[in-house]
């Protein structure tokens, strides 16, 4: 096999492997959503959250908001306290 | 184990000539990558429709068909994206690894080599190494994402799930730490066990005919067992207590 | 001590516990083609692997070149490889590289000569061989003899000192036999080498050898010159050279007796 024709082919599947990666993390993950801009702490307390894990979506109208980024348990109140970070806007 | 532990730490060790000598590495990603391609696509592809098929089946009994990018992504990005790509991976390019070494041992042309003063595992092994490790997360990136367009191609295009839902449910769902970047952790260790699991057998093999070709199944058959029992080991790591 | 290229001296070696190489002594004077016979697996390709230091003597000492082999670490061992050629039983070509690519190889490893330079020489090594024309054949096209001679071309590329020949005639037929017999003598010759060729064919290397030493169950039991061993009386020696089947060399493996082996003596 030419040296060239070696290059060429591996320059293409570099390229394609990379935009593989591009695109799972632009199209199908959520980089550049609220979490690369601005983004408030807030917390909310519950008696009981139920099944609620950190990570998950916290939405408003059906729309993301924002992630719980946190969950433990409040000593003063004796309630779960669930820490949310929000979008900004 | 112990001795292909041994062979890996060598093999770190005799990786000086091939990065001083990038074109042995880019030979290795033609033969064990760009070979690989045609394989991890269109696998990719099917897995990804096949996903959109029963996903759908499943999820409509709950009434919840939009998910569906959802499972296809995360089924995917987690799990049969790194997984498959890699058995297939050991299947097509560490066969062929193996194969080749036994064969340059038997008709010892590893011995010429060092005959030759040049070393056969900075010279032959440690390319190769290379090559697969850099070849194999790509492939794995690559079947993923071919499987979500066959997931997006048997859901949307040809069921008719929502187009929107489909995508924003899934971006909001899949996350780039926890599930992207770990699928290509999860693929490059693949990579590196499929790669050393190759070689060392070829390394070792019986220079005989029969030799290689015990080599070449023990190959396939291992770095399965290894992928699947290093992807449930990752997987505890990775998602345990999230 | 520097006219030899080749100087053992005592040389024993045994794998493990199973002696394969006793009380050796030889020497190979510069210049000269050495031929060392015995049947297969008496030891010849053994006494090779010591000579290029893949092996170590378990007893007594190995002079190549003017260094002692026994004693050398990795690094020296390469660096003495590098003045060693050594062409193997077939020729063991790289398969995935064309004839071209073969002889380069050693030049491309160890020298940064410019590819234009590279060209130059491997062309003169393959003229050297006679197959300047076959240069964009891959190994897989070539015929037995043939590969042979790449090898050989491949072998010299880096204007060894001592080339070491591994039944160079093996599997040959008789035209390439003699081609080959005559590059080894020639080369020898022009290229102020030494040769230590490993052979069991005896006709063919009594016509271009200055000396040879025959091995049997790892002691040297004859040597001397091409007229002396065909004028000896010796029995090994002369069931060797007239190819006898049966002599001091017997014709069965060590066996119990046939009879017993037949289940005759059955009570
Ligand atoms: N790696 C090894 N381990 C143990 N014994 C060996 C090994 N290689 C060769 N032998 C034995 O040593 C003897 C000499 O072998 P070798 O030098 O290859 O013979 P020759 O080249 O004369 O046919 C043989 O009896 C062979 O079985
Ligand atoms: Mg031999």
């Amino acid at each position: 096999m030419e040296r060239t024709t070696i290059d060429l082919w591996v320059g293409v599947f570099v390229a394609m492997g990379i935009a593989a990666l591009l695109f799972l993390a632009l199209k199908v993950g959520n980089i550049g959503g609220f979490e690369a801009g601005s983004v408030y702490t807030t917390h909310a307390n519950f008696d009981n959250i139920g099944g609620l894990k950190a990570k998950a979506p916290v939405k408003s109208a059906g729309v993301l908001v924002g992630r719980v980024t946190e969950i433990r348990f409040d000593n003063d109140s004796y309630q779960a306290e669930a820490i949310l970070s929000l979008s900004s806007q | 184990m112990g001795v292909s532990t041994r062979f890996f730490f060598l093999l770190l060790l005799h990786s000086g000539t091939c990065f001083r000598r990038p074109q042995l590495i880019l030979r290795e990603i033609f033969s064990s990558g760009v070979l690989s391609l045609i394989i991890i696509l269109v696998s990719g592809l099917f897995v990804g429709m096949v996903l959109g098929m029963q996903g759908y089946e499943t999820l409509q009994t709950y009434g919840s068909e939009e998910a569906l990018g959802v499972l296809v992504s995360l089924s995917l990005v987690r799990e049969l994206g790194p997984v498959v790509a890699a058995l297939l991976f050991a299947s097509r390019a560490g066969s062929a690894i193996t194969a080749e070494i036994g064969l340059m041992k038997a008709t010892e042309q590893l011995a010429a080599m060092e005959m030759m003063a040049v070393d056969p595992l900075a010279r032959v092994v440690a390319p190769r190494f290379w090559g697969g490790v850099i070849s194999m997360p790509l492939l794995a990136a690559m079947f993923s994402a071919m499987g979500i367009f066959g997931g997006y191609l048997v859901g949307v295009v040809l069921i008719g799930v929502d187009e929107g839902s489909f995508w924003s449910q899934m971006q909001a769902a899949v996350d780039i730490r926890e599930d992207i970047l770990n699928g290509v952790i999860k693929s490059t260790v693949f990579g590196i066990a499929v790669t050393v699991i190759a070689l060392f057998e070829g390394y070792d093999a019986p220079p005989t005919a029969e030799g290689v070709s015990r080599a070449t199944t023990r190959t396939v058959v291992t770095s399965s067992l290894a992928i699947l029992m290093l992807d449930f080991v990752l997987t505890a790591f990775m998602f345990r207590g999230v | 001590m520097n006219d030899y290229s080749v100087n053992i001296e005592s040389l024993s070696f045994a794998y493990d516990k199973r002696a394969v190489l006793k009380n050796i002594h030889l020497k190979a004077r510069r210049g000269q083609v050495i031929a060392i016979m015995g049947s297969s697996g008496c030891g010849k390709t053994t006494l090779l692997k010591i000579i290029s230091g893949a092996l170590r003597p378990t007893e007594g000492a190995v002079h190549v070149e003017g260094v002692d082999v026994g004693r050398l670490d990795q690094a020296g061992i390469y660096a003495l490889r590098r003045r060693l050629g050594m062409l193997f039983q077939f020729g063991a070509l790289f398969t995935d590289m064309t004839v071209y690519d073969n002889v380069a190889f050693p030049m491309r490893e160890h020298t940064d000569l410019p590819e234009d330079m590279i060209r130059d020489l491997v062309l003169l090594k393959l003229q050297a061989v006679g197959l300047r024309g076959a240069q964009h054949l891959t190994p897989a096209e070539l015929s037995g003899g043939m590969a042979r001679r790449v090898a050989l071309a491949r072998s010299i590329a880096l204007d060894p000192k001592l080339m070491l020949y591994d039944e160079p005639f093996a599997g040959l037929d008789p035209i390439a036999l003699g081609v080959i017999g005559d590059l080894i003598r020639r080369l020898t010759d022009t290229l102020g080498l030494t040769s230590l060729v490993v052979t069991h064919d005896v006709q063919e290397s009594l016509k271009i050898v200055d000396y040879v030493y025959f091995i049997s169950e790892g002691v040297i039991v004859a040597q001397g010159t091409p007229d002396e061993i065909r004028a000896s009386t010796l029995p090994y020696v002369h069931q060797f050279v007239h190819g006898e089947a049966d002599g001091p060399m017997a014709f069965h493996y060590p066996a119990p007796a046939y009879d017993l082996d037949l289940g005759v003596q059955h009570a």
